[in-house]
Parts: structure tokens; sequence; C-alpha cells
């Protein structure tokens, strides 16, 4: 479950990137986060694995306050939460193989185990057959999936997409929140920023809409 | 993803992570990443060894020197193993008789030769080149024992002299002792003053390698950042530096046991002959037990040089 109560979030120029925030997203669900450009959307996500830190309210995960938790908690709860970034983070000098297997190393899974994952999120992607291609030799699009199957690897509970489908194609991008779907199916707890609104209409999905750093709506799924 | 349920799919997650295994799999990679990198960048890593070797040689050297005065002042010193005691001027046959035994039960004492007063104004006559000291009317010299002690050391000679002064027929004795104390305490300077520069020049390593490391570092800063984005620990990001500076800190050590062994053999020659004039041979070579204390003192000081620059840049790196 992630919980957000009256979270703010100032940055050091004084900006308001998010202002009193408040939703609950129990476990198992999915919900979509739109918005304009600026609305605090990256913003609202990075809190949840505690990449940043809200400067006033609770953001509760699981249960779990971040406020209380120390330094040394956050890896447990970052490998716990699959997050597609909106800027890659990919390692660009190295393979395709490498960057997706990180996850998987860092939380110590054995050499076979990491290709058989790393095999099944690439094919989730459609890149099984690109493992040894380096990432500058990819399209930006392959290399949004390559993010893609990153986030998917682990098997999260809980998984972030801060616009997943911003360089893909209209049947690529459908195929991708498929996938989505298919994870909450199962159980995990979904929450994807997106503005692309003709494909957020095909999903009976709730979404939270973020108007400069506000929650401006909360519209249950239609359908 | 269809068919396996979301525990089952967790339990089948949790089975497969092998955390003991993998850790260990993860120390031996690093450990091979330490090697790959010192052949793949081989200036700058080599360079910092060298340093290394360079400034942890000296505290080597000035032990090493401390160890070379202290054997060739042994060998120096076997010349002064000797003692002269002047007898009581009253001391007479008996007494000098009882003396004597006296020292032939001291196992200090080697050998024992009795010079009477005659015997030694002929020598000292000879010595100075003098004459018409015969012609003296009572001879002003004492009887001496001339003793050979078992050895040289300050503590044999120390013992005997305490005995000596509890015996009437002794008026005085050469104690002679000073300069075998006065090498020992040159031995403890040197032991000492390597000591010393070894952990001020220890904080030397520590930065040299620190800066090497933070280059490091800082070319590996976005996969550091981004191991810290998706679950990696400090300890997972500091491993491999930790291997890094252990091994340029260990390769620093041998570097510097070469270069105190070079040394001692350039220095060899004249060594060796000061050793033969004394019918002593000896040939200088590194103690093992230094080559020991270069290593680990080497690899102690990279591991903590990584600690110290590895917490600091990577807390900074992976902190939002
Ligand atoms: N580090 C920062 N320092 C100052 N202001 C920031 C910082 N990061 C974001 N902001 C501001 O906070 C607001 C919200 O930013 P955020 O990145 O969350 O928007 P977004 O909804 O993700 O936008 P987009 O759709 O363009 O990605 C913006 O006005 C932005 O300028
Ligand atoms: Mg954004």
């Amino acid at each position: 479950m992630i919980e957000f109560a009256n979270v703010s979030r100032r940055y050091a120029n004084g900006q308001f990137g998010l202002q009193d925030i408040n939703f609950r997203l129990p476990t198992g669900r999915m919900a979509f986060l739109t918005g304009h450009s600026g609305a605090g959307k990256s913003t609202l996500l990075r809190l949840i694995p505690a990449l940043d830190r809200p400067t006033s309210g609770k953001v509760l995960i699981g249960g779990y306050d971040l406020n209380k938790m120390g330094r040394h908690q956050y890896p447990k709860l970052r490998r716990q939460i699959g997050v597609v970034f909106q800027d890659h983070h990919l390692l660009t000098d190295r393979l395709v193989f490498d960057n997706v297997a990180l996850p998987l190393q860092v939380s110590g899974y054995l050499p076979g185990d990491v290709r058989r994952r790393v095999d099944a999120a690439l094919d989730k992607v459609g890149l099984l057959g690109r493992q040894r291609a380096r990432i500058e030799e990819l399209s930006g699009g392959e290399q949004q999936r390559v993010n893609i199957a990153r986030a998917l690897v682990n098997r999260p509970r809980i998984l972030l997409a801060d616009e997943p489908t911003g360089n893909l194609d209209p049947d690529l991008s459908r195929d991708i929140f498929d996938r989505f779907f298919e994870f909450h199916a199962v159980g995990v707890t979904v929450l994807i920023a997106s503005h692309d609104v003709e494909l957020l209409k095909q999903y009976p999905v709730p979404r939270i809409a973020l108007n400069e750093g506000r929650i401006s709506a909360f519209e249950e799924a239609e359908s | 993803m269809s068919g396996p349920t979301i525990n089952e799919a967790r339990a089948n997650s949790e089975k497969s992570r092998r955390p003991l295994a993998a850790w260990r799999r993860h120390h031996r990679q690093c450990l091979r990443g330490a090697f790959s990198r010192l052949i793949r960048r081989p200036v700058g890593a080599w360079a910092t060894i060298l340093v290394l070797g360079v400034v942890l040689s000296l505290p080597a050297l000035v032990m090493t020197l401390g160890h070379q005065v202290e054997r060739l002042g042994a060998i120096w010193m076997s010349d002064a193993a000797r003692m002269d005691i002047y007898l009581a001027t009253d001391a007479d046959e008996a007494a000098r008789q009882t003396l004597r035994d006296w020292l032939d039960r001291q196992a200090t004492v080697a050998e024992q030769r009795v010079i009477p007063p005659e015997e030694g104004l002929e020598a000292l006559t000879e010595r100075l080149h003098i004459d018409g000291l015969e012609t003296l009317e009572s001879n002003p010299l004492p009887w001496v024992i001339e003793l050979t002690l078992s050895d040289a050391r300050a503590d044999t000679r120390l013992a005997l002299a305490e005995g000596l002064r509890e015996q009437s027929a002794v008026a005085e004795f050469s104690s002679g002792d000073d300069w075998i104390q006065r090498l020992e305490q040159i031995r403890a300077f040197f032991d000492e003053l390597g000591w010393w520069l070894l952990i001020l020049l220890g904080m030397t390593v520590v930065f040299v390698v620190g800066n090497t490391l933070r280059l490091e570092l800082h070319e590996r800063r976005r996969e550091i950042a981004l191991i810290a984005l998706i679950g990696g620990t400090e300890r997972y990001m500091l491993r491999p530096l930790l291997y890094d500076g252990t091994l340029s800190g260990l390769l620093g050590g041998v570097v510097a046991s070469g270069l105190v062994g070079l040394a001692l053999s350039v220095t060899s020659g004249p060594i060796e002959r000061f050793a033969a004039s004394y019918g002593a041979a000896i040939s200088p070579q590194i103690d093992p037990a230094l080559v020991l204390l270069l290593m680990t003192a080497g690899a102690l000081l990279g591991w903590l040089s990584a600690q110290v620059i590895g917490r600091f840049y990577i807390g900074r790196l992976s902190t939002p």
C-alpha cells in the first residue's frame, strides 16, 4: 500500500514541487498519475522509493513511515520497488544484459537465475535478441524498453513508471501498458505517470490528476 | 506473465535468491576486477603503487639501518668483550687468589690473565716510548686482571660489575659498558624513528591511495548512483573499492620491500668487508618480518583509505 498524508515537497529555490498531497493506493491496485508538464508527477514518484524526501507530511509504504526509516533501510525498500525512470539512468557503455541484470546482482541472485530472469524480462519488452548490444547502439525507444525491462526483472511488489512510453509508437505503447496491467492483475501495486490521454482511456484504471503540485481531481475508472 | 499467482512468483523469487553464495561471488568478482583494472589502466595505478613503495621504503630503510648498526656493533663489540680489573694496593697474594677463584666461578668470564705491575710498567714504557720509568723508586701501577667476557652484551657486563663491587680486592674496573648501551640506544632510536615515520608516512599513503580511488569513483559515479537507486547497499558499492585499495597497498609494500632489498645489496660490499675485517661473515639481507610488516601495513593503509574515501563519496553520490 502506498499512502501520502499531507505531503509537500518544496525545492531549495522556494518552488513547490508538491503541495499537500493526500491519497492512498491499496496493495495490488493500479493508478495513473496525470498532469501537465511540471505538475509534479516525477516529484511524487521519487518520494516512494525514498529517492527524495518530503519537506513535510508523511509517505507510508506497506504501513512503514519513510520519515522514520534510516538510510541503511533504503536498499531493502528500493529492491521491492521497480522504477521506470523518466531519464533512463542506463549505463550507456554497457551491454543491454548488464543493465537489466544489475538489480538482480545487487539483491543477491546467482548467474543462472540472473540469466533466466533477464531473458524473461527482455522477452516481455520484445528485446530478447539484443542482450549483447551496447545501450548506445540502441534507438531511443529500444533504450526505453531496456529501462522497462530493468524495472520488471526483480518482480517488484510495487511498480512505478514515469512517462514509460514517451519514445514509443502507439502499438508498442499499448503493448507495454498491457504488460503493466498484467502485473497489476497478479497483485503488484502499479502507479504510472503519463500524459498520453488517449492511451490511458483504454484501461479501466483510476486517475490521480496533478495540477501545479496539487491533486486537482481523483477520477474513478471509466467503463 | 500468466499462470503463477503473485505468491508463487514471490516464493520462487525468494528461493532463487542466494545472498551468501552471491556475496562470496561478489567478493571473487571484486578481486578479479581489482586485478583487471590494474592491467587495464597500468600507468595511473602503477604510478600510485610506485609512490607507495617509495614512501613505505623510507621507514623500512631506517629500521634496516638500525638493525645493521646493531649487527655491526655486535661484531665490533666482540673486540670489546673485555674488562680490566685494577686491584687494590693492599691486596696481598691470598686476596688475589680469592678473587681469581671467584672469577673462575663466574659463567660470564671466559678467560682471565693476571698482569703484575712490572709487566704493566714494561708495556706502558713500550707504548709511550719513554725511557727511565724503570728508575722509579716504586712501581706506581697496581696488579691488573684482564678479563675476556663470554659475550659483549651490556647485561653480562652489568651483572659482573655488580659482583665485582662486593670484592674487597678490587679497587676499580673499566666499565666500558656505556659504549654498548649507547649502541643499543642508537638501535632503539632507529627502530622508534622507523615506526614514527611509518605512522606519519602512513597518512601520506592514505591520501595517495585515496586520490587514485577518488578518480576511479568519479569515473564510476553514474554506476554508483544507479546502484543506489535500485537498492544496492553501501557495502556493495564500497566492495570493489576496498579490493582496489588493499591490492594497491599490498603491492606498494612489495615494491617497498624490493627497494629496501636493493639498497641492502648495493651496500652489501662495504658491510661484508667490515665484518670480514673482524673475522665475521654476514651477508646483509632483508628481514622477512620486515617484508611482512611492509605488506601488512600497505594493505591495511590501502583498505583504510578505501573505507574513508569510499564512504565519503558513496554517501554523497547515493543520497538524494
Ligand atoms: N531539483 C529541482 N529544483 C527546483 N525545482 C524543481 C526541481 N525538480 C523539479 N522542480 C520543479 O518542480 C515542479 C515539478 O517538477 P516535476 O519534475 O515533478 O514535473 P513533472 O510533472 O514530472 O513534469 P514532466 O511531465 O515534464 O516530467 C516543476 O515546476 C519543476 O520545475
Ligand atoms: Mg517528470
